[in-house]
């Protein structure tokens, strides 16, 4: 069963009571909500996602609602609860979606340790994995975004998950999150792109998200091996040029675009190692997203 | 009432082996909010079903335990700063409650999430003991006046220090209970027979007698109990294999008695066989029924400490659970501080968690 099974009606019921249990990449999320902004953002950007049945084990259980209090009326907010707690203080209601899409990042980092995890984009073509870690605001979203569009398959926008010992990356797509001119700029490059609808004034900026391929989503069980970890950097009026980076550099890069490398210690250090040995090492420096798409291309042809 | 999931498979370990994926589904859910995912991992090990729970489920426990690990390293790390820190002081220096277990090894530090590290030290040393860990790192928090004032004047512990770089948070005492209350005990005696965890005797733990009072009269003068069924679990593993010893519950009940604090120890023998249905021989049994069963006020009490342990997530709680807790939020503060201080204090406590939660 799919998403796209329910029409919009029959979604909006089910979140409001049993909740929807879908499955996103190898984590089955129960979620409940009774927000209309919510139920529309998943029937537009999920619905190619599996569900699970009811008497599945689901990994995180989430409600979106506003607050049972004066709140809900005046300057509405939202709230995220985590099996009925709250993490984070609420937030306006225009930001719901948003809301969902940050807090699950938040479970995924605080409770899955059996994975090693990078801030970083990860994308597949012709077989080989590629990372792109990257700080926010480097522009690694726009170029995942881009790369996606292009055809080549999404694993995750945000985080790698690395399994220490096999050092396979999990898929988990995902919306991807474009903020500010990216969501003009992708729209531009593909008009086919299905973009959902803004978020502004958010602690980004305006944000919106992407759907993911149609492929990304059905090979989400696949697994990929790392290939290729290259840092881009978008530079106005620059020439595209890639430029090998040593391992010990990539090494420390990696370690402090980490969520949990302080957790997993001397295991992480030790797979990150091995890691490295096996890949390319790049930096990326662009200012056109066709150039810099065309220069990945090649690595995967030849590399 | 209808008994929790988590408590049932704390009783009976084994019965995880015929857990449908709903009560998976549930108990992992439980054991979250109650912070003993670490102690069904453990369990887990010892009756050798890990390794036969489906991917899907393991793999939950396999990242709680990498995060236990690391805390774990991160605790005796912290442990060496303190005592190198402190070394120069005249003081002996007491590890408290989970920094203690972990450094003598104990089955109950095992799968146990740490917080905090508490220390005891001398309350003569307490000055020179606050400026040498301010030397290295550890600065006071809870800065306004009144905080300071609480813990200074009031309480048996200074502000918490957290420390600038590594942002742990070190809780320093010079007892185990507030100067308020008239429970206090003579925190020489826990000193002097205290036993020690390295070479040159400075850096100590209490003896296990002690260890198991201190750990009772901390869950009974508790008014929050987001840790409380942990804190019972704590004290069924600190007894451990010794549980069937009439001798060793005679001996803790004499050195309570010693130190004033022999109803911690009776709430914490009768709550382990409540909830925990964990039972002490017959002869101790007797003893208490004199004491304390007799008066329904006492009966009351642990109806309500019962809800509470109950009632550690949503799934459990019943239509008693807020009321349980707001009791035995007002008890814990009535238990140490006297009614002038405590309703001041209370009122305080309100407004200014109210005016935090606005966004």
């Amino acid at each position: 069963m799919h998403l796209s099974d329910f029409t919009l009606s029959q979604l909006r019921h089910t979140l409001n009571h049993q909740g929807l249990r879908l499955k996103i990449g190898p984590f089955v999320i129960r979620l409940r909500s009774n927000i209309d902004s919510i139920s529309s953002c998943l029937s537009l950007l999920y619905e190619a996602y599996p569900l699970e049945s009811s008497d599945s084990f689901s990994d995180f259980h989430l409600r979106l609602a506003p607050p049972p209090n004066l709140r809900r009326f005046y300057k509405p907010q939202v709230r995220f609860y985590f099996d009925e707690q709250e993490p984070f203080k609420p937030l306006p209601l225009a930001h719901a979606f948003p809301l969902f899409e940050w807090g699950l990042n938040w479970c995924i980092a605080k409770y899955a340790h059996q994975y090693l995890i990078f801030h970083s984009a990860v994308l597949e073509k012709n077989g080989k994995g590629l990372v792109l870690p990257g700080m926010p605001g480097a522009g690694k979203s726009t170029l995942c975004a881009a790369l996606m569009m292009s055809g080549w398959r999404l694993l995750s926008d945000e985080m790698a998950l690395l399994d220490p010992i096999t050092l396979k990356l999990t898929p988990i797509p995902r919306p991807i999150a474009l903020k500010n001119e990216s969501i003009d700029i992708i729209q531009a490059l593909d008009h086919t792109a299905v973009i959902g609808p803004r978020s502004y004034d958010t602690s980004k900026g305006t944000v919106a998200h992407l759907k993911p391929t149609d492929t990304s989503i059905r090979k989400a069980s696949e697994e990929v091996s790392v290939n290729l970890v290259v840092i881009p950097k978008y530079k106005a009026a620059v020439k595209t040029s890639l430029t090998s980076m040593s391992n010990p550099e990539m090494l420390n890069h990696l370690i402090s675009n980490s969520f949990n490398y302080n957790i997993l210690r001397e295991s992480a250090f030790e797979s990150t190692c091995k890691l490295l040995d096996m890949t390319g090492c790049h930096t990326l420096e662009y200012s056109e997203l066709g150039a810099a798409i065309t220069c990945l291309d090649k690595l995967v042809v030849c590399g | 009432m209808k008994q929790c999931l988590l408590i049932e498979m704390l009783i009976t370990p084994e019965k995880m082996n015929s857990l449908s994926i709903a009560q998976w589904d549930l108990l992992v859910r439980q054991a979250r909010t109650a912070n003993l995912m670490g102690r069904l991992y453990v369990l887990l090990c010892e009756t050798g079903i890990l390794g036969h729970l489906p991917d899907n489920i393991q793999k939950h426990f396999i990242s709680e335990k990498n995060y236990l690990d690391a805390q774990t390293s991160s605790v005796l790390w912290e442990i060496e700063n303190i005592k190198k820190a402190l070394r120069i002081i005249d003081t002996p220096v007491i590890l408290l409650k989970g920094a203690a277990y972990l450094k003598s090894n104990l089955d109950v530090s095992k799968g146990r999430i740490f917080n905090d590290i508490d220390i005891l030290v001398t309350q003569v040393s307490i000055e020179n003991t606050e400026a040498a860990l301010k030397q290295h790192g550890w600065l006071s928090t809870h800065l306004d006046e009144y905080d300071q004032k609480y813990y200074r004047k009031w309480m048996h512990e200074i502000p918490p220090l957290r420390h600038l770089r590594r942002k742990t948070v070190l809780d320093v005492h010079h007892n185990i209970l507030p100067r308020t209350t008239k429970y206090t005990p003579d925190s020489a005696k826990l000193i002097e027979a205290s036993v020690p965890l390295d070479d040159i005797g400075k850096l100590r733990a209490l003896s296990d007698t002690d260890m198991f009072i201190h750990s009772a009269t901390h869950l009974f003068f508790e008014g929050e109990f987001s840790y409380g069924l942990r804190d019972l679990v704590d004290l069924s593993l600190l007894s451990g294999h010794q549980v069937n010893s009439e001798r060793y519950w005679e001996n803790l009940l004499v050195r309570a008695r010693e130190l004033g604090l022999e109803w911690p120890v009776h709430y914490a023998i009768i709550c382990l066989e409540n909830t925990l249905k964990i039972q002490v021989p017959e002869g101790i049994q007797q003893k208490l029924k004199k004491n304390i069963l007799s008066k329904i006020r006492r009966k009351f009490i642990f109806w309500l400490y019962s809800v509470m342990f109950e009632s550690v997530h949503y799934s459990c709680k019943s239509v008693w659970t807020l009321t349980a807790l707001r009791l035995l939020y007002i008890r814990g503060h009535w238990l140490k501080m006297p009614l002038v201080l405590l309703l001041p204090h209370l009122v305080r406590k309100a407004i200014k968690k109210d005016s935090t939660t606005e966004l």
